[in-house]
C-alpha cells in the first residue's frame, strides 16, 4: 500500500501539470487573451499615445507581452519549490525581490544602431547604506525602465505614423488594431525629410537615450542586489544557482494582492459551507435510499423519489430568489438573513448566545453564523439529494437479490440486520465513488449560491479570474482545484481498499 | 457485525470527548472574556458622544470667532506674501455643508448610515485602488485642493482657501486653509501636496499606473512655503486644473511608513483629512493586520479632528450584497439605508406600494456623474478593409431621425431617462439647454438616405445603393442582458420599416474590447460614464485618437471638431471654454458619429430615517446627512 | 461405505420424524402474469441420521419446497395456499416471525448450490461465522470465536485461527462450501437443508464435501434434506429418495428398492436413459419416450386395487376416471415404505395412504 501511495502522489505531480498547461493555454487563446482585465481604457483624462505606452508598461511589468509557453514556465518556476538560477532576496516587509530584469532590445536596430553596450562601475557600500541605495537604485531603474519601454512603444507609434503617411502597399503591413511591427518594415526606406521621418528619427534617439539610462540604472541596481542587501530567500544549495524556497503563487494582477492571500480568504469559506452541505446530503439522502429500497414500490418509496426529483429540477437561481424573496424578506417569512455570512454587528458580539440583564437574548456569533448558513447551504444541497438517494436505492435493490443475503437470512439475521450489516454495507461501496465527484465541485464553490447570497468564496474567485484573464490567479485556482481532485481521487480509491477487502494495491 | 469494542476504542472515545469538553469550555470563556469588552465599548461609546458633542460646541464658537476675526481682516488674507504679483486670487471660505443640517427638523447629532453596494470594493488605497465603490468610500476619508460644489458645479475651493490659476495655463499656485489636518491632528503641508504628487503617484514601484498617466502633463510640484504649493506643467491644457485641484491630498507622515511592495498589495490602507475616517486602520507596518480586507464591511467613523464643521452621523457602513433582489430585500428589512434599484426594480416599486415612499426617499435625477449611451456608427474601413454605409454623414443622421428615442426609452427603460443629444451632460454648463437632440422624423431620414443614393429600386423593400448592393448593416451588442436584447430587437424593427436590414450580432463582453480595439463592426453600442461636469473630448472625438490606444473606435474624422477640440483644451477660461464645447457639440450633432440614445439618471432609495437627503448636481452628498430623532415619548 | 449400511445400524430412536412436509402447496402471483403454481402438494418426512433426497429436474419445486421449510419464499408473490410443515410439534408455516428467526440457522440450517458468492465479500469468515453462532447461543464473542475456530477444523479447514481472520475471496469453491457448512452447523441444528451443495463443484471436492456431510451427520445425529438432481450422488448418499416433478411427488422409496425396482413410469425413464459402461448401442433412451407409452402405466397394483401412476402430460383418454376433477392427484403406499403418486380414483379416495415416512431401522 505504501509503494502504491507513493506511486500515486509521484504521478500527481506531472499531471497537475498537465492541467494547468492546458488550463493556460486555453484562456490564452480565448478572446483578449491573458491580462484582459488588465486592457487600459483611456477614458477621458488620457492622451492617446500615453495610453499605448502605459499599456505597453504594463504588459511588460507582468510579462504579457512573452510567448504563452514562456509565461507558464515562468510561473512553473515560481511555484515549485526547486528554484534555479539567481536567488531571490527576502524584504524585512516579507516580500521576495529578484533580480531586476533585463532590458528588452531596441527596436529597428537596422534602421537605428542601438548604442554600444557598456559596463557601469559602481561600488556598493555595506550595511544599512546597502538597504538605502537598493531602495533607491530599484525605484530609479523601475522608472528609468518604464520610460525606456514607453519610448519603444513611441517608436513604434512613430513607425505608424509614417507608414499611414507614405500609404499603400506599406499600410497593408500595419497591425489589424493600426500598430506598427517593426520586425515586417524591415524593407522600408527610410531616407527623406518628410516630417513623419523626422519623428521617427526623434523617438529612436530617444529610445536610445532611454535605454542607456534604464540599462545603467538596471546595471547599478543588479550589482546592488548581488551584494545581498537582504538575506536570501529559502535554501541556498548552490549560490545564484540553485535554492529551495516557498512555492510564490505571485501578484494577481487584476487585484494587486497575493494571489494567495485572496485564496486563503475565500477558501475556508467555501469549504465551511460545503462541509457541512455534504454530510446533510449524505445524512439525508443515503437513509431515505435505504428506505425507499426496502419498501420498494410502496409509498415512501414513490413520494420521496418525486420530491427528490423535483428538488433537483429545481434551478438553484429560482430557490436562491425564492428564498431571498420569501424567507429572508421581512414582508413576508423574514426568518433568515438576506446576504452574507456575518450580521453587520459581528464583530462586537460574544461567541456564546446569552441573555443579558434586561432579559433580551442575544444570538451570539456563532448562533449567528449558523443561521446565516442557513439558506446558502439550503440553496447548496437540495440538488443533490436525488441523485444520492437513487444511488443509494438502486444499488441496495441490487444487493437485496445476493446470495450471501439469502445465507444471512438463512442463518436466522433478522431482517433489520440483514438490511444494515449486509445489504447497505455492500451497497455503499459505489456511493463512496460518487463522493470523489462532489469534492471538485466544493472547491470550485457553487458560483451561483456565493453571488446570489454575496459570500465570498472560492466559486466568485475563480469566475472573476477567468473574466478578468489573470493569469497568475487562474493558475492558481486551477493548481488548487486539480491537486485537491486528485487527491480526492486518491483518497476514494483507500478508502475502496478500506472497505472492500477484495480490492488491494501493490 | 460485531463490535470489537476495546480498550483502544474507549480510549478514542475519552480523548475526542475531552478535546470536545475543552473546545465548549474555551467557547463559553471567549463569550464571558467578549461580554465584559462589550460593556467597555459601551461605556467607551457614551464617552465619545459626549466628547462630540462638547467638541460640536466648541467648534461653533470657534468658528464664530474666527469670522469675526475675518471681518476685520484676518490673518489670512494680510499676509498674501505666498502668492505671485499680478495674478488675480481667489478665495474660498471653510468647507461648509451645502445645505446645513442643524436647523432642521428632527436633527440630531450620531447614528450610523448603511449604503449597500453592488459589489465589494477590491481595495480602498488610493491611487492603487480602480473601482468606483472604492472611490466613493475615498471621497469621505480624503480631501483634495478643491471640488466642484454640488450646486453650482463650479471649482471651489476645499483643503485650499485661496489659488492662484495661471491665464497662459502654466501654472497654479494654491494656499492651503491653516486649519487643515489630517484625521490624526498633523497639519496638512505643501509637503504633503508635493510628496503625494511626486513620491507617491510619481514612484515608479508603487502600482499607481493609471493615476500616473493621467498627470503625465505636470512637469514639477514646488513646495513655495508651509502653505503654499505650486504646480508647473508642459502645456496650458484646461485638464490641469483638475490634475491640480482633482487629486487626493495623502500625509506624508504616515504612508511613508510603509514600503511599496506594502502599498501595493495594501487592501485598505487609507487615511486623509476629510470628514470621515476608517475604523480599523493600522498605525505602521508592524499591524498591517489590523486593515479592512474584502469580505467585510467597510466602516467609517467621524472624523472628531475634523477641522472644519463635522458631520453629524456617527458612523458609515458600507455592505455589500451583490443579488439585485436580495439588495432590495436588505433595504426593506431595515438592513441598508441607501441602495441603488434598476429600472425596473425603481418603477415597479414606487408605482406598486403607495406606503413605500412614506418610509424611503425614491430620488430619480441626472447629475454630473451621469453618461449616456450611443450607437456607434463605423465612419472608417471596417477592421481596414470595406466600408460600411455610414461613412457617409447623411446616412448617419438619417439613422437617428429614424430612431423613435423617446419611444424607446418608454418601451424598454420604462420611461427612466431623457434623451441624450450629445457627448456633454445635460446638467454641465459645457452643453447648451437650447440645444435639442435631432427629432424622430422618418421622413427627413428618408430623404436624406435617398440623397445618399438609397432607394427602393427593385421594390422587394429594402434600400440599395446605385450598383444594387443591399443596405445591410451587422449591429453587434454584449449578450447576456435583457435591455441589450430588447434594445437590438427595436433597432431591427425601426430600420425594417425604413427598408434598412439589420443583422444582430450579440457578443461575449470580454470579446467587446477586442472588437473595438479592432475597429471590427459596422454599428455598435456601448455607453460612456462621468466624473466630472467636463471631460476632455479628445480622447474620443480627436481623429489623432483614431490610432491605436485611442477610443476614437468609429474612426471619425471632422477637420472642425479637432479645431474645436484643440481650442478647447487650451483654454483657461471656464466660461470661454464652455462656449466651445458648446460649438463641439453642434458640430457632433450635425455629423452624428453616434446616435446618441438616453441619458441615464441616477436612481436611489434613501431611508426616511435620514434627513437632510439632497439630490445634488454632483450626486449625494452622504456626509451631510443626519438621523432623524425618535420623536420622545409622550411628545408630539 | 454404502448407503444401506447405515440404515442397518441399530438405533432405538423416536418414530416420529425430525420435519413432515403435509400436502404443501405454494404457489406465485406477482400480479403481472399468471399465477404459477410451484408445488402443488406434496408430502415428505425426515428422521433424525436419515439423508432424504429430493431428485427432480428444474423447476420441479424442490428447492421451493426447502425454503418454505424456512419461511425464506418472500411473501407477496409467494403464498402458501395449502398443506403444513410439522417441525418439533409447530406448524413452521404459521410460525410469526421472531420465533422464525429462532428456527432459521438454530433449530434448521440450510445451505446452497453457490459457495462462491453465497458469502458476504466485506466481512471475514470469522465474523460470519461467528455471527451465526451470537445468533443463536448465549456465549461471548470469544467463547463463539471458539465455537467457530472448531467449527472450522470439523469440517476440515487447515490452520482456523488464522483463517478466522480470512476473507471469503481469498478461499477456493471448495473451501468456501466448507465454510458454509460450518457455518450452518455451527450451531448444531438438528436439520440441514442442502440445496444442491456439489453441483458447482468438481468431482472430487464433491466427493470430499458429502463424505464430511455423511461424517457430522453422524456425529450429531442430524437429519439433513439433499436436494440435487445427479442419481450417482442419490445413490452413495441418500437413505430415502423422494422423486419430484412439476411441484409433485411422483415417487418415494428407500433408495435401494428405488434403484432395484422403480415403479412410476417417470423415474423408470430416468433410470433407463443412463447409459451404461459395457453397453453398446446407437441411440439412447430418453425420458419422452418411456412417460409417452402407455404400457408403463400399467400393471401397478396398491393394497386398494389397480392405480395408474398420475402424469401431467397423459391422454385425456387413458386417464381413469377421478372421484373429484378437482383433486386429480394422491400419492399412494402402493407397498410397505413405497408410494408412487397416482391419479386419485375413487378406489384410491376411498383408501388414502398413510403420510410417506421411512422410519430408520
Amino acid at each position: 500500500m505504501a509503494t502504491y501511495l507513493l506511486r500515486r502522489l509521484l504521478l500527481m505531480i506531472p499531471t497537475v501539470l498537465g492541467i494547468t498547461l492546458m488550463v493556460f493555454m486555453l484562456v490564452a487563446l480565448a478572446p483578449g487573451g491573458i491580462g484582459a482585465g488588465l486592457a487600459v481604457q483611456g477614458g477621458q483624462m488620457s492622451d492617446t499615445s500615453k495610453v499605448a505606452q502605459m499599456q505597453a508598461y504594463l504588459e511588460d511589468r507582468y510579462g504579457l507581452n512573452d510567448n504563452v509557453f514562456v509565461q507558464y514556465a515562468r510561473w512553473l518556476g515560481r511555484v515549485s519549490p526547486l528554484k534555479f538560477g539567481t536567488t531571490p532576496l527576502v524584504a524585512p516587509t516579507g516580500d521576495l525581490v529578484r533580480e531586476p530584469r533585463d532590458l528588452p532590445e531596441p527596436v529597428m536596430a537596422w534602421a537605428f544602431p542601438a548604442p554600444a553596450a557598456f559596463i557601469v562601475q559602481y561600488t556598493p557600500p555595506s550595511g544599512e547604506a546597502l538597504v538605502e541605495d537598493f531602495k533607491r537604485l530599484q525605484r530609479e531603474a523601475e522608472g528609468t525602465r518604464r520610460t525606456y519601454v514607453g519610448s519603444v512603444r513611441g517608436v513604434k507609434d512613430a513607425l505608424a505614423d509614417h507608414v499611414r503617411a507614405i500609404g499603400a502597399p506599406w499600410t497593408a503591413r500595419l497591425e489589424p488594431k493600426g500598430g506598427a511591427d517593426p520586425e515586417r518594415f524591415r524593407d522600408l526606406p527610410l531616407d527623406g525629410d518628410a516630417p513623419t521621418l523626422v519623428k521617427l528619427r526623434a523617438a529612436a534617439a530617444t529610445m536610445h537615450a532611454s535605454w542607456s539610462e534604464a540599462e545603467a540604472a538596471r546595471q547599478r541596481a543588479t550589482i546592488a542586489f548581488l551584494a545581498r542587501p537582504y538575506p536570501a530567500a529559502g535554501i541556498e544549495i548552490i549560490p545564484n544557482a540553485f535554492s529551495l524556497g516557498a512555492p510564490d503563487f505571485g501578484v494577481a494582477f487584476s487585484r494587486n494582492r497575493p494571489v494567495w492571500d485572496l485564496i486563503a480568504t475565500a477558501l475556508p469559506v467555501t469549504i465551511l459551507i460545503n462541509f457541512i452541505a455534504f454530510p446533510i446530503i449524505y445524512l439525508v439522502a443515503v437513509p431515505t435510499g435505504v428506505l425507499a429500497s426496502v419498501r420498494r414500490g410502496g409509498a415512501f418509496d414513490v413520494i420521496s423519489g418525486l420530491m427528490f426529483l423535483l428538488l433537483y429540477s429545481i434551478p438553484v437561481v429560482l430557490t436562491g430568489v425564492f428564498a431571498i424573496g420569501f424567507l429572508a424578506n421581512n414582508q413576508y417569512l423574514g426568518w433568515f438573513p438576506v446576504s452574507g455570512l456575518h450580521d453587520s454587528a459581528a464583530a462586537t458580539m460574544t461567541f456564546m448566545p446569552y441573555t443579558d440583564a434586561a432579559g433580551a437574548w442575544h444570538r451570539g456569533w456563532l448562533i449567528d453564523m449558523v443561521w446565516h448558513l442557513a439558506l446558502p447551504v439550503l440553496c447548496l444541497v437540495y440538488a443533490g439529494f436525488a441523485v444520492l438517494s437513487k444511488q443509494t436505492r438502486a444499488a441496495m435493490l441490487e444487493n437485496f437479490s445476493s446470495d450471501y443475503v439469502r445465507t444471512a437470512r438463512a442463518k436466522g439475521v433478522p431482517s433489520r440486520d440483514v438490511i444494515i450489516s449486509h445489504v447497505l454495507r455492500n451497497s455503499l461501496l459505489p456511493l463512496i465513488t460518487m463522493f470523489v465527484g462532489i469534492f471538485p465541485a466544493m472547491l470550485g464553490g457553487s458560483v451561483v449560491v456565493e453571488r446570489i447570497f454575496t459570500i465570498p468564496g472560492m466559486g466568485s474567485l475563480v469566475i472573476e479570474a477567468i473574466n478578468l484573464r489573470d493569469r497568475e490567479l487562474i493558475l492558481a485556482n486551477t493548481f488548487m482545484i486539480s491537486s485537491v481532485s486528485l487527491l480526492a481521487l486518491l483518497l476514494a480509491d483507500i478508502l475502496y481498499a478500506l472497505c472492500d477487502p477484495r480490492v488491494a494495491y501493490d | 457485525m460485531q463490535n470489537r469494542f476495546g480498550l483502544k476504542d474507549i480510549f478514542v472515545v475519552v480523548l475526542l470527548l475531552a478535546t470536545l469538553a475543552s473546545v465548549w469550555l474555551s467557547m463559553v470563556q471567549k463569550t464571558r472574556i467578549e461580554l465584559a469588552v462589550d460593556g467597555l465599548r459601551v461605556k467607551l461609546g457614551e464617552m465619545e458622544r459626549q466628547a462630540a458633542l462638547f467638541q460640536r460646541e466648541v467648534e461653533k464658537g470657534f468658528a464664530e470667532g474666527v469670522v469675526v476675526q475675518q471681518g476685520t481682516g484676518s490673518a489670512a488674507a494680510a499676509s498674501d506674501a505666498w502668492a505671485r504679483p499680478g495674478v488675480s486670487i481667489q478665495r474660498w471660505p471653510n468647507p461648509a455643508p451645502a445645505t446645513d443640517p442643524e436647523g432642521q427638523r428632527g436633527f440630531s447629532v450620531g447614528g450610523e448610515f448603511t449604503e449597500i453596494f453592488e459589489a465589494q470594493p477590491a481595495k480602498l488605497v488610493p491611487y492603487i485602488q480602480s473601482d468606483v465603490y472604492g472611490t466613493r468610500v475615498l471621497d469621505r476619508v480624503c480631501e483634495s485642493l478643491g471640488s466642484f460644489d454640488p450646486k453650482t458645479l463650479k471649482m471651489v475651493g476645499v483643503l485650499a482657501d485661496a489659488w492662484q490659476i495661471d491665464p497662459d495655463g502654466l501654472w497654479i499656485r494654491a494656499h492651503i486653509n491653516p486649519r487643515a489636518r489630517f484625521s490624526d491632528g498633523v497639519p496638512v503641508t505643501a509637503e504633503d501636496i508635493r510628496w503625494t504628487y511626486l513620491d507617491f503617484i510619481g514612484n515608479p514601484l508603487i502600482e499607481a499606473e493609471r493615476s500616473r498617466s493621467t498627470q503625465d502633463n505636470l512637469k514639477d510640484v514646488k513646495v513655495i512655503d508651509e502653505r503654499t504649493v505650486e504646480f508647473l506643467f508642459k502645456e496650458p491644457f484646461f485638464t490641469n486644473v483638475l490634475i491640480a485641484f482633482g487629486n487626493s491630498v495623502l500625509p506624508k507622515h504616515w504612508y511613508s511608513k510603509f514600503e511599496p511592495s506594502q502599498l501595493n498589495q495594501a487592501t485598505g490602507l487609507l487615511m486623509g483629512s476629510g470628514q470621515f475616517k476608517l475604523e480599523r486602520l493600522p498605525t505602521g507596518p508592524e499591524d498591517l493586520g489590523v486593515q479592512w480586507t474584502p469580505g467585510t464591511d467597510v466602516v467609517l467613523v467621524r472624523n472628531e479632528q475634523y477641522w472644519a464643521t463635522k458631520p453629524s452621523l456617527e458612523k458609515i457602513r458600507y455592505k455589500t450584497v451583490s443579488d439585485e433582489l436580495a439588495r432590495l430585500v436588505a433595504f426593506r428589512n431595515g438592513e441598508g439605508d441607501l441602495i441603488t434599484p434598476s429600472s425596473p426594480q425603481f418603477n415597479k416599486v414606487t408605482r406598486e406600494e403607495p406606503g413605500f415612499e412614506e418610509k424611503a426617499f425614491a430620488l430619480k435625477w441626472v447629475n454630473m456623474r451621469c453618461g449616456y449611451s450611443f450607437i456607434a456608427w463605423q465612419c472608417g474601413p471596417r477592421a481596414g478593409k470595406d466600408l460600411t454605409p455610414f461613412a457617409d454623414g447623411r446616412v448617419r443622421r438619417a439613422m437617428t431621425h429614424l430612431l423613435d428615442r423617446e419611444r424607446m426609452i418608454t418601451d424598454i427603460w420604462d420611461g427612466i431617462g431623457i434623451v441624450s443629444k450629445g457627448p456633454m451632460n445635460p446638467e454641465s454648463p459645457a452643453s447648451d439647454p437650447a440645444t435639442k437632440p435631432l427629432a424622430y422624423d422618418p421622413g427627413q431620414g428618408k430623404a436624406l438616405l435617398a440623397e445618399a443614393g438609397w432607394q427602393d429600386r427593385n421594390g422587394d423593400g429594402i434600400l440599395e445603393d446605385a450598383s444594387g448592393k443591399k443596405f445591410t448593416f451587422e449591429y453587434t451588442y454584449a449578450s447576456g442582458g435583457e435591455i441589450a436584447e430588447r434594445l437590438a430587437r427595436f433597432v431591427k424593427d425601426s430600420y425594417a420599416k425604413a427598408g434598412i436590414d439589420v443583422v444582430t450580432r450579440p457578443v461575449e463582453w470580454s470579446r467587446y474590447q477586442e472588437i473595438l480595439k479592432l475597429r471590427d463592426f459596422d454599428a455598435i453600442t456601448l455607453g460612456w460614464g462621468n466624473s466630472a461636469p467636463e471631460s476632455d473630448p479628445r480622447q474620443i472625438y480627436h481623429s489623432e485618437s483614431m490610432k491605436e490606444g485611442g477610443d476614437n473606435f468609429v474612426q471619425w474624422k471632422n477637420a472642425d471638431a479637432d479645431a474645436l477640440i484643440e481650442q478647447g483644451r487650451r483654454t483657461m477660461d471656464e466660461p470661454e471654454r464652455m462656449l466651445v464645447w458648446r460649438q463641439l457639440e453642434q458640430v457632433i450633432a450635425a455629423d452624428q458619429p453616434y446616435t446618441f440614445i438616453r441619458v441615464a439618471p441616477w436612481l436611489r432609495f434613501v431611508s426616511r430615517d435620514y434627513g437632510n437627503v439632497n439630490t445634488y448636481r454632483t450626486g449625494l452628498q452622504p456626509e451631510e446627512f443626519f438621523r432623524v430623532a425618535l420623536p420622545a415619548p409622550g411628545s408630539e | 461405505m454404502a448407503a444401506h449400511d447405515m440404515i442397518a445400524k441399530p438405533a432405538a430412536r423416536t418414530l416420529e420424524p425430525l420435519m413432515s412436509v403435509e400436502d404443501l402447496a405454494v404457489s406465485f402471483d406477482n400480479g403481472s402474469g399468471p399465477r404459477i403454481q410451484a408445488v402443488a402438494g406434496v408430502s415428505m418426512s425426515v428422521y433424525p441420521r436419515q439423508t432424504l433426497a429430493v431428485v427432480g429436474e428444474s423447476g420441479c419445486g424442490k428447492s421451493v419446497t426447502a425454503m418454505s421449510s424456512m419461511q425464506l419464499i418472500p411473501r407477496p408473490p409467494g403464498c402458501f395456499d395449502a398443506g403444513r410443515i410439522m417441525f418439533g410439534g409447530r406448524n413452521l408455516l404459521e410460525l410469526p416471525e421472531h420465533e422464525m428467526l429462532k428456527v432459521r440457522g438454530g433449530q434448521i440450517a440450510m445451505i446452497f448450490q453457490e459457495p462462491m458468492t453465497s458469502l458476504n465479500p466485506v466481512y471475514t469468515i470469522g465474523d460470519q461465522i461467528m455471527e451465526a453462532v451470537l445468533l443463536h447461543q448465549a456465549v461471548s464473542p470469544d467463547e463463539a470465536a471458539g465455537i467457530a475456530i472448531k467449527a472450522m477444523a470439523d469440517v476440515g479447514i487447515r490452520d482456523p485461527e488464522g483463517r478466522m481472520r480470512a476473507y471469503p475471496h481469498q478461499f477456493s469453491g471448495g473451501m468456501r462450501q466448507r465454510v458454509m457448512i460450518a457455518m450452518a452447523l455451527a450451531c448444531r441444528p438438528s436439520l440441514l437443508l442442502a440445496d444442491e451443495p456439489t453441483t458447482a463443484l468438481d468431482v472430487t471436492i464433491q466427493k470430499q464435501i458429502l463424505e464430511l456431510l455423511r461424517g457430522l451427520q453422524q456425529s450429531s445425529d442430524m437429519g439433513m434434506m439433499l436436494i440435487t438432481h445427479n442419481l450417482g450422488v442419490v445413490a452413495e448418499n441418500a437413505d430415502v429418495v423422494c422423486c419430484m416433478y412439476a411441484g409433485r411427488v411422483v415417487e418415494y422409496a428407500p433408495v435401494t428398492e428405488l434403484f432395484d425396482r422403480p415403479l412410476h413410469p417417470y423415474t423408470r425413464g430416468l433410470f433407463r436413459c443412463i447409459p451404461g459402461l459395457s453397453e453398446l448401442r446407437n441411440r439412447l433412451v430418453t425420458v419422452e419416450e418411456v412417460v409417452a407409452d402407455p404400457r408403463e402405466y400399467e400393471g401397478l397394483r396398491s393394497e386398494a386395487g389397480p392405480v395408474v401412476p398420475w402424469w401431467p402430460f397423459m391422454d385425456q383418454s387413458q386417464r381413469p376416471a377421478l372421484d373429484d376433477p378437482s383433486r386429480p392427484y394422491a400419492l399412494v403406499e402402493v407397498s410397505p415404505d413405497r408410494w408412487v403418486g397416482c391419479w386419485r380414483t375413487p378406489e384410491v379416495a376411498r383408501h388414502p395412504s398413510r403420510p410417506p415416512r421411512i422410519a430408520p431401522a
